[in-house]
């Protein structure tokens, strides 16, 4: 289960730093940049979390 | 600006402070401590990835094209979500093969072989080696900044590269070591990831909010500027968005096979769950790293530093603003970034080179076979020979360069293991030809579109020279590879590389054949399998022999205290040592040496002792004959039971959860690991809150404590006390479970209505026995009293003397006591049924309190009256008086000092409920009990007789309700009487 997890979010960030999706938001690309790698790096920490609740 | 003297002080200062960082980690890991492994030390050790390149080279491309440098730092974050499914998998093989470094897992996958081991370090040195250069080029060119004079960088060069040869081979190559890991460096290494974090940070601080009024100003001011071109991606921009992609891909390779990478990340590894830390502390280290570059680099422009200088904004604003000291911090941030590349590449490349190159060579020439100290100097000397030659790079040719592009040449360089090292981890049908094929392939497309180009720009091949002419044909154009244009060069070359490579792996292992051993490692690698342990034959036939051979390798005094070490972890004696023994021994002596050596040298050093005999290959047979039935199982028949499996666990779980019992289990150390939906309704803690808790904590409301001091299993009743909820009683069972999960079974049963009705029971037939009894006394005595007492008043109508006049006057009087006892007998026994009228409680209540208002005790008694309406009920009056008034006078005479006595009659449900509570001295416990039965009584047998509450409790019963008692010592007494009025108004 955790598997497809880290899978979905690895497709999510390819997605979330990848063209046509920066393009968006190209009027404040370094605030979206930063945020969406913030936000990234959240998702782990909170997946990794449930993985150590679920005694994974 | 500083003194060359200076600067070369506060070097030296760094480097011994640095030497004591790595010796104190090695002695406390040595006492056994968790300073080095531990997740925090792991995942800094992990950004030696951040290099002079990251504290420099990062500024300087944001400068001249914007946000391309996040690349470098997303690709990695990227490639960190998926840590857990390949990084750990490749630690795993890793840790289980005892490989120790990049060229070792790939050609351990493909069958040990020693050419792929070989071609792979050959193009990790030439790949990593200008990697190493930019480092010390980076070194010397800040010295420079930092002394404002040329003069003096390269001696620091010369001299860095001497002690940090020198750290790499103190900490790294001092014997050899059958322990891959190497605690000092990394403790080392962590460090001096802190410091240049911190550094860069204090610079970024500083110039955001020190020069400028924060981001907001920084970035306003550069999008008004000609240079706001630098905040977006696309074609106005300095990066394309395919250049963008480009690199992000490279550096997710990088990350994980920049031999570096490989070392901290898999080789010093030291357990899984380290990864699973490292997966967010890593990418939010690489976060915090960036988050000042672009305010440097835009904050250098707009103060007017010079653009092509951009790599050093963090120390030239700093200088030029004043701040020589902060600068100072930045140089050692850089420092200390450089530094920990140069150490820990040039370990990992040395046991590369050592293990591809040396050890093939002395064993093909068997010529230093025996002298273990020639082996470590080669070692020692390959260290400094890597970074020296890192140092020549820097010297001649690292000024044609800018740090991104060697860096960059550096990252393609890498990339070309990956195919053959990722497709090798999930696709058996990769093989050692194929992987030939493909890295060889890829490394000629890396020459030839990024190394030649280079080489032009620098001018190493002359212009109007013939291979000049050739570059210049459009089809063979290095930088337009087959006439592809319009990518730019990092794109071109990933594309062109990567494509020949995967081609040319894939289709050469599609038509190539696997040989046994690759047939072997693929299973290994693949499928994470460990080989089953055979007993076979093998040589050598004695622990002497191990030893020896050993010892040829890594010394005696390590030998010897390899073998001891084998003998105490599995309590064997050496001299009575079974062939099965000395089989694992062999075993563990050849992982052991492939630590030191690498695992191909490490075979061949044992390859020629393996001999199969006729019996071992028969056994093998059987082995795999016995894997193959256990296989048969199919698919189809896997998933029906998979199905089967959850819809037990289905079923039984609603069985468990629709029980009126609570239920829960406990693991070994008292941790809830289910708990039932009945458990919730008991102790008031939900099913999400109980989980993983301990329950000794849970069971607080018990009476009882089940776990203290031992763990009391069986059956007990207790009650449970929780806040305002009802008290109840429970049942408690708990038993052990062994098995494979142990634990206990907790089964609670609340058995409070249970106990109820059994005590009712029990007081009715005491009641109707001793009903009975006291219909025969009442009778048996009254007859006779009737006649004593007729015969007593006729006598003392007589004239008779004093005395006897007195005498029958007190006889009387006890006759009369006991004509009453005789009638409150058969009060008790109801032998004289009375008329039910319909009647109102309060009227009964109101003549009641009449009686006793003149009573003296009842002065002090303040009574308070709160009478609802209710209808009217079918009762006795009469007996119904006698109740009240016996509770009243009850009242009394638990409050002597006086107090307050509340009555209240209210409607209750189909009843009418009439409640006195008092605030007298209450009954304990054992009291309350026997309060109703006959004969009982508290005050003593001059006051009482022991029937009042008796009767009481029988009259109520006679009018189909109930008296209940609820008292405390010291806290009052309140008697609740329920009479049921709807039936009995029907009529």
């Amino acid at each position: 289960m955790m598997r497809d997890f880290w899978i979905f979010l690895f497709v999510l960030g390819l997605i979330l730093f990848s063209w046509p999706f920066m393009n968006i938001f190209m009027a404040d690309l370094v605030l979206y940049l930063f945020s969406a790698w913030l936000l990234l790096i959240v998702l782990v920490f909170l997946g990794v979390k449930k993985k150590a609740d679920d005694g994974g | 600006m500083f003194s060359t003297t200076v600067l070369f002080l506060i070097i030296f200062v760094y480097l011994v402070l640095l030497f004591l960082v790595a010796h104190y980690a090695e002695r406390k890991e040595r006492q056994g401590s968790n300073l080095v492994s531990n997740p925090y030390v792991y995942s800094l050790s992990l950004a030696v990835y951040c290099t002079s390149w990251t504290f420099y080279g990062s500024v300087g491309k944001a400068a001249n094209s914007g946000l391309s440098f996040l690349t470098i730092y997303i690709g990695p974050t990227l490639m960190a979500v998926l840590w857990w499914i390949i990084l750990r998998k490749i630690v795993y093989i890793s840790k289980e093969n005892r490989i120790t470094s990049i060229s070792d897992f790939i050609a351990s996958r493909y069958g040990n072989s020693l050419f792929l081991s070989a071609l792979v370090t050959f193009v990790a040195v030439v790949g990593i080696t200008p990697y190493l250069g930019l480092q010390l080029k980076a070194i010397m060119t800040t010295f420079a900044v930092m002394s404002g004079k040329p003069e003096g960088s390269h001696f620091a060069g010369w001299f860095i590269s001497l002690v940090l040869g020198i750290f790499a081979i103190f900490f790294g190559a001092r014997r050899v070591d059958l322990s891959e890991r190497h605690g000092g460096i990394v403790f080392a290494v962590a460090f001096e990831s802190a410091i240049k974090l911190i550094a860069f940070m204090a610079v970024g601080i500083s110039v955001t909010y020190g020069l400028f009024d924060g981001f907001g100003d920084i970035f306003e001011r550069i999008g008004n500027s000609h240079y706001s071109a630098l905040m977006t991606i696309g074609e106005d921009s300095g990066v394309s968005f395919m250049e963008w992609t480009s690199l992000t891909f490279l550096s997710m390779m990088a990350i994980m096979f920049l031999p570096r990478q490989f070392h901290v990340s898999v080789v010093e590894n030291s357990s899984y769950d380290h990864i699973k830390k490292a997966m967010w502390l890593f990418p939010l280290y690489l976060f915090l790293m960036n988050i000042f570059v672009l305010p440097i680099a835009y904050g250098g422009l707009l103060l007017g530093e010079p653009q092509q200088s951009a790599d050093y904004f963090v120390l030239s604003i700093p200088l030029n603003q004043g701040a020589p000291f902060l600068a100072l911090f930045a140089f050692i941030g850089g420092f200390s970034a450089a530094t920990a590349m140069i150490i820990v590449e040039s370990l990992a490349l040395s046991n590369m080179v050592m293990n591809s190159f040396v050890m093939p060579a002395v064993w093909g020439l068997n010529a230093m076979k025996g002298f273990y100290v020639m082996i470590l100097n080669t070692r020692r000397i390959i260290i400094l020979g890597l970074v020296f030659a890192g140092y020549v790079f820097a010297v001649y040719i690292g000024d044609f360069y800018s740090l991104v592009s060697i860096g960059l040449k550096s990252f393609e360089a890498v990339t070309i293991f990956a195919p053959s090292f990722l497709l090798g981890l999930y696709w058996k049908g990769g093989n050692k030809k194929g992987a030939i094929a493909g890295i060889l392939a890829g490394f000629a497309v890396w020459i030839y579109t990024l190394m030649i180009p280079a080489l032009m720009r620098a001018g190493i091949i002359a212009k109007d020279s013939i291979q000049d002419y050739i570059f210049s044909y459009t089809f063979l154009n290095p930088t337009a590879l087959f006439g592809l244009e319009g990518l730019d060069r990092w794109s071109h070359s990933l594309f062109w590389g990567l494509l020949l490579n995967v081609f040319f792996y894939v289709t050469v292992s599609l038509f190539t054949k696997q040989s046994e051993a690759e047939t072997r490692q693929t299973m290994i690698f693949v499928d994470s399998y460990s080989p089953i342990e055979l007993s076979l034959s093998q040589k050598p036939e004695s622990i002497d022999e191990i030893e020896r051979i050993l010892a040829e390798y890594i010394g005696k005094a390590e030998s010897k205290h390899f073998t001891r070490g084998f003998l105490e972890k599995y309590h064997v004696e050496r001299n009575t040592l079974s062939v099965e023994w000395l089989h694992k021994l062999r075993g563990e002596a050849e992982l052991a040496l492939s630590g030191a050596l690498g695992p191909s040298i490490s075979s061949l050093i044992f390859q020629d002792k393996k001999v199969l005999t006729h019996d071992e290959k028969v056994q093998i047979s059987d082995s795999v004959r016995k894997i193959s039935s256990s296989l048969r199982l199919s698919r189809q028949e896997l998933a029906e039971k998979n199905r089967q499996l959850a819809l037990l666990k289905e079923f039984t779980e609603n069985i468990i959860e629709s029980v009126p019992l609570g239920i829960a289990m406990l693991d070994e150390s008292l941790q809830v690991k289910y708990w039932n939906m009945a458990m919730e309704g008991i102790t008031g803690v939900d099913k999400e809150g109980a989980l993983e808790l301990q329950a000794d904590l849970l069971l607080k409301c018990l009476e009882i404590d089940l776990f203290e001091p031992v763990v009391k299993e069986g059956e007990v009743i207790c009650n449970r006390a929780l806040g305002n909820a009802p008290q109840m009683t429970l049942k408690v069972h708990l038993s052990r479970v062994t098995g494979k999960q142990r634990g206990y079974v907790l089964v609670i049963e609340d058995i409070t209505e249970k106990k109820k009705i059994e005590e009712e029971l029990f007081r009715t037939s005491k009641h109707a026995s001793i009903g009975r009894l006291a219909a025969g006394v009442s009778h048996e005595i009254g007859n006779p009293l009737a006649s004593i007492s007729s015969l007593v008043q006729e006598l003392m109508a007589e004239d008779l003397p004093p005395f006897t006049s007195e005498a029958l006057g007190t006889i009387n009087t006890h006759i009369d006591r006991i004509a009453r006892i005789v009638r409150n007998l058969g009060d008790f026994a109801r032998l004289n049924p009375r008329q039910k009228v319909l009647t109102q409680l309060k009227d009964i209540l109101e003549v009641t309190m009449s009686l006793v208002r003149y009573d003296k005790n009842f002065k002090k008694i303040n009574i308070k009256t709160d009478f609802e309406e209710v209808p009217r009920l079918k009762v006795d009056p009469d007996q119904m008086q006698q109740v009240f008034l016996n509770l009243m006078l009850n009242a009394r005479d638990a409050m002597p000092e006086g107090g307050e006595l509340f009555i209240s009659v209210k409607h209750n449900n189909g009843y009418a409920e009439t409640i006195f509570a008092d605030t007298g001295s209450g009954i304990d416990r054992d009291n309350r009990e026997k309060l109703f039965d006959p004969f009982f009584t508290t005050k003593g047998p001059k006051k009482g007789t022991g029937l009042g509450l008796s009767i009481c409790y029988s009259i109520i019963k006679d009018h189909g309700g109930s008296i209940e008692v609820e008292s405390a010592k010291g806290q009052g007494t309140q008697f609740t009487i329920n009479l049921p009025w709807k039936v009995e108004n029907e009529t």
